[in-house]
C-alpha cells in the first residue's frame, strides 16, 4: 500500500464489520429514501416555498463507510443531521457511526425544466397535441375497463383539433409547436367529445383521448406536482394547482363551480356551461396561458393529490382559467382516470 | 323559492353572449349571481342592468370587467 501504512490484520476485521454494519443500516434506512428525494426535487422546483401542504421531511439517503483517525466508520448522510441523529447510534457493535449532512444526489433533470422537450417515459403536464396542432398539455390517463389499454387525456381542442381529427390521427409529444414531428409520436387519437361551436348549444367539456402506443414508456405523474390519488369534486375557495406546457407549475382557488361561458375558436363560438372558474395567486402574473389546455386542475398535497378538473381555457393575460369537472370529462368520455401506479 | 342556480341559469339563458357578457356564475356564500364582461358594450348593458337584477331578485348581481377567455393552445 501507498504511504507506508500498514494494513493490520485487526484494520481488516475493522473494515469487514463496519461494511456489514453499513448494510444493516442500509436496509434500515434507505427503503423510503426515493419518496423523500421526490419530494425534495418538488420542493427544488418551488412547490412547496409557499405551501403549507407538503413538508420534506429529514431523511437519510446514503450510507458509507470510511477510515476516520484509522478506524473504519459507518458514515450516514442525511438532509438535515440534526433531526435524524437521535435515531442513529454514535456505536454499535463496536463500530463508530458518524452523520453527516448533505443533500442527496440528484441524476434525473427535473421534468418541468424540460416541458417543453420531449420526454420519455411520456409524464403528465408536458407538451403534446395533435400533429395539426402547435401544442397543448397531456393531462391525465385513464383506462376505459382494467383491461383494456392505456389512454391519455387531454383536450378536443389539442388531441382532436376542434373537430377535425380522426380516429388514428398520430399524436405528438412534444407538440409540433416545440419540434415535434412523426418520429415524436406517443399516441393516436382515439375518441373525442364534439364540440359544439354555434355559440347556442351547450358544452360540457372539451376533451378527448389518445391511444398510447405499446412501444412508449410512461409515468403516472405530473411534473412537479406528483402522482394523482383520486378524484374530488370542486368547491368554491378550494386552492388548486396544475402543471402546464406553458406556465409550468401555478396555483390559484376556484371562486366558481357554476360559470357559465362563451369562447371564441378558430371555427365558431362554444358555449360551457356548469364549469369550474379559477382566479391566480395574487401577485402572480397568471394561473394559465395557451399551451396549458388539458392540464389537470388538482388540489391536496403531495402524497393525497386529487383531480379536480381539465384546464381548456383562460383569460386573455391569463388571470383566470376555466376547467371541465373532471368526472363530467371522465363520464362523458366513459373511463376512469388511473391513479396510482399504472 | 327560485334556487341561485336556477337564477343563474335563467340570467345565462337571457343575456350570455349579449352586451359584452362573457360569463355568468354565481358565489353561493354571498348568494350573488355573477356576470363577467368586457368593457366595452357598456352602455348597452348599462341599459338592461335593471332588467337583470329583477331577473335576479331576491338574489344580488355583481358585474366583474374582465377580459373575455380564449382557448389555451397553440396553434
Amino acid at each position: 500500500m501507498s504511504g507506508g501504512h500498514k494494513i493490520t490484520t485487526e484494520h481488516r476485521r475493522d473494515v469487514s464489520e463496519a461494511i456489514s454494519l453499513k448494510e444493516e443500516l442500509s436496509a434500515e434506512h434507505l427503503s423510503s429514501a426515493g419518496e423523500f428525494v421526490a419530494d425534495l426535487i418538488r420542493y427544488d422546483e418551488g412547490e412547496t416555498f409557499a405551501s403549507k401542504e407538503v413538508k420534506v421531511e429529514s431523511f437519510i439517503h446514503a450510507v458509507g463507510v470510511q477510515n476516520r483517525n484509522s478506524k473504519a466508520t459507518v458514515v450516514v448522510y442525511a438532509n438535515r443531521a440534526d433531526r435524524v441523529r437521535h435515531n442513529i447510534p454514535t456505536v454499535r457493535y463496536g463500530t463508530p457511526i458518524i452523520v453527516v449532512e448533505s443533500l442527496p444526489a440528484i441524476l434525473a433533470i427535473a421534468c418541468s425544466a424540460i416541458r417543453d422537450q420531449r420526454q420519455r417515459p411520456i409524464q403528465l403536464g408536458i407538451s403534446g397535441g395533435h400533429k395539426n396542432v402547435g401544442y397543448g398539455t397531456v393531462g391525465g390517463f385513464c383506462r376505459e375497463n382494467e383491461d383494456s389499454s392505456l389512454l391519455v387525456l387531454s383536450n378536443n381542442h389539442v388531441f382532436a383539433n376542434l373537430n377535425k381529427g380522426s380516429r388514428g390521427d398520430e399524436l405528438y409529444q412534444p407538440g409540433s409547436g416545440h419540434g415535434g414531428s412523426a418520429q415524436d409520436t406517443f399516441a393516436t387519437l382515439y375518441k373525442y367529445e364534439t364540440l359544439h361551436l354555434d355559440g347556442i348549444t351547450d358544452n360540457r367539456v372539451d376533451a378527448a383521448l389518445g391511444r398510447v402506443n405499446d412501444d412508449i414508456g410512461y409515468k403516472n405523474e405530473i411534473c412537479s406536482i406528483g402522482r394523482p390519488r383520486g378524484i374530488r369534486e370542486a368547491a368554491e375557495q378550494m386552492d388548486v394547482r396544475k402543471h402546464g406546457a406553458r406556465t409550468g407549475l401555478t396555483r390559484g382557488r376556484i371562486e366558481d363551480i357554476s360559470y357559465d361561458t362563451v369562447v371564441g375558436t378558430s371555427s365558431g363560438v362554444a358555449k360551457f356551461t356548469n364549469q369550474i372558474r379559477i382566479t391566480k395567486e395574487p401577485r402572480k402574473p397568471h394561473i394559465a396561458l395557451p399551451g396549458d389546455s388539458g392540464s389537470l386542475i388538482v388540489t391536496g398535497g403531495s402524497r393525497n393529490i386529487r383531480a379536480v378538473g381539465l384546464l381548456f381555457a383562460c383569460g386573455i393575460g391569463g388571470s383566470y382559467a376555466i376547467a371541465n369537472p373532471l368526472q363530467a370529462v371522465l363520464d362523458t368520455l366513459m373511463v376512469e382516470l388511473v391513479v396510482g401506479n399504472i | 323559492m327560485k334556487t341561485l342556480k336556477d337564477t343563474k341559469q335563467e340570467i345565462t339563458q337571457r343575456y350570455l353572449n349579449q352586451y359584452g357578457i362573457h360569463g355568468v356564475g354565481m358565489d353561493s356564500r354571498r348568494k350573488t349571481v355573477m356576470i363577467y364582461a368586457s368593457a366595452d358594450k357598456a352602455d348597452e348593458r348599462k341599459a338592461v342592468l335593471k332588467q337583470i337584477e329583477e331577473t335576479a331578485r331576491p338574489y344580488a348581481v355583481r358585474i366583474v370587467l374582465e377580459e373575455e377567455p380564449e382557448m389555451t393552445f397553440v396553434l
